[in-house]
């Protein structure tokens, strides 16, 4: 017999929204990736412009810049053709949480911060309270992607018993 | 919680549900898989680093470079370096004082943050090369020297010396002094 699920969660397993949603995030790392691989010197200004020298050293920083851009064009990749779907869902997902503590964190602090996310030019708006909708937004999609692809389960009932797709 | 296929759910705390979760969801192997995509991509990036061959100005430093910074001198010191010429000595102060007195063979360099001495920095760059040695000094006391010190270094210039005697030291020493705009001769008197 098999599970009969909330309306919930049979709309967040929804197989054509769940590939429209991971071709979108897919996409949206993908370009995020592309200036920063190409412009490193001005990615490593703005991961500076976040205003975190005291706990941050340089080093770190460099390391950042060198390998953020990757882990995002790798991580969408594997996202687009539907490699380890749900782990890259929960990357994307603990990026972007890092993306909003980075930003807020410098917002509270009245720093004038460009997020660096998917353009680094110097014109680009500072960032506020309000703009971190986008992020927000994203962040959203990137749980959906996630928790789309859990296995169905539910508390109590032996593994054996429920779907398990992946 | 109702029975399932015959089977009793077992009951349930906070604790259990979040280990169940956690199993069950299959948390341990995402984390796997994304450090293995964490290192292919350090070790992707590093590689297109190293190996960037365009443009090769762009890539990056990992290990930053030591950014040297000013030291102190002895004006014993400064005197032998100045007068063996190794040495450029600078008045850091603005220019009325500079023409007032200053170290024969001195330079006048104003701190560029206190004022518009654009032209002073640009003859300055254009004429003392980054190697030279340049001993910075201004009114005992003062704060010019560690201003232009660090101007001078972000400049590229390697070996900034800051020496705490002002005129009135130098000359008590029996080293000497010019008073006016023209710079003097390193040579004592």
């Amino acid at each position: 017999m098999s599970q009969p699920g909330s309306r919930v969660s049979q709309a967040v397993r929804n197989p054509a929204l769940l590939f429209l949603l991971r071709l979108v995030i897919a996409g949206i790392f993908i370009y995020a990736s592309w200036e920063k691989i190409l412009y490193s010197e001005a990615f490593i200004e703005i991961i500076k412009g976040y205003g975190l020298e005291p706990v941050v050293n340089e080093s770190v920083v460099l390391l950042i810049a060198i390998w953020l851009p990757w882990a995002e064009l790798a991580g969408g990749l594997a996202l687009l053709v539907g490699i380890w779907p749900r782990a890259m869902g929960l990357l994307f997902t603990f990026l972007t949480v890092m993306f909003i503590v980075g930003l807020a964190q410098a917002i509270l602090r009245g720093i004038d911060i460009r997020c660096g996310c998917f353009t680094l030019s110097p014109e680009a708006a500072t960032r506020d309270w309000i703009s971190l909708w986008q992020e927000a937004l994203l962040l959203l999609g990137c749980l959906w992607v996630w928790i789309g692809h859990w296995p169905q389960f539910r508390p109590g009932v032996p593994l054996s018993k429920l779907d398990s797709s992946v | 919680m109702s029975e399932l296929n015959g089977q009793q759910p077992r009951p349930y705390g906070w604790r259990t549900l979040i280990v169940d979760w956690w199993q069950r969801a299959d948390v341990g192997t995402d984390i796997q898989r994304i450090a293995a995509l964490v290192l292919l991509a350090l070790g992707v990036g590093l590689l297109f680093n190293v190996c960037r061959i365009w443009p090769q100005e762009r890539r990056i430093a990992v290990i930053p470079q030591a950014q040297p910074e000013a030291r102190s001198i002895s004006m014993a010191e400064a005197y032998r370096l100045a007068t063996s010429g190794e040495a450029l000595v600078v008045c850091a102060e603005e220019p009325e004082w500079y023409e007032e007195q200053h170290i024969a063979g001195a330079v006048n360099l104003p701190d560029n943050e206190d004022g518009d001495f654009e032209q002073y920095w640009t003859d300055f760059t254009g004429k003392v090369p980054q190697d030279q040695i340049l001993i910075l000094y201004c009114e005992p006391g003062c704060m010019s020297k560690e201003g232009v010190a660090e101007q001078l270094l972000d400049l590229g210039y390697r070996d900034v010396r800051l020496m705490n005697e002002g005129p009135e030291q130098w000359e008590a020493a029996g080293h000497a002094i010019v008073h006016g705009p023209a710079a003097g001769s390193m040579v004592e008197e």
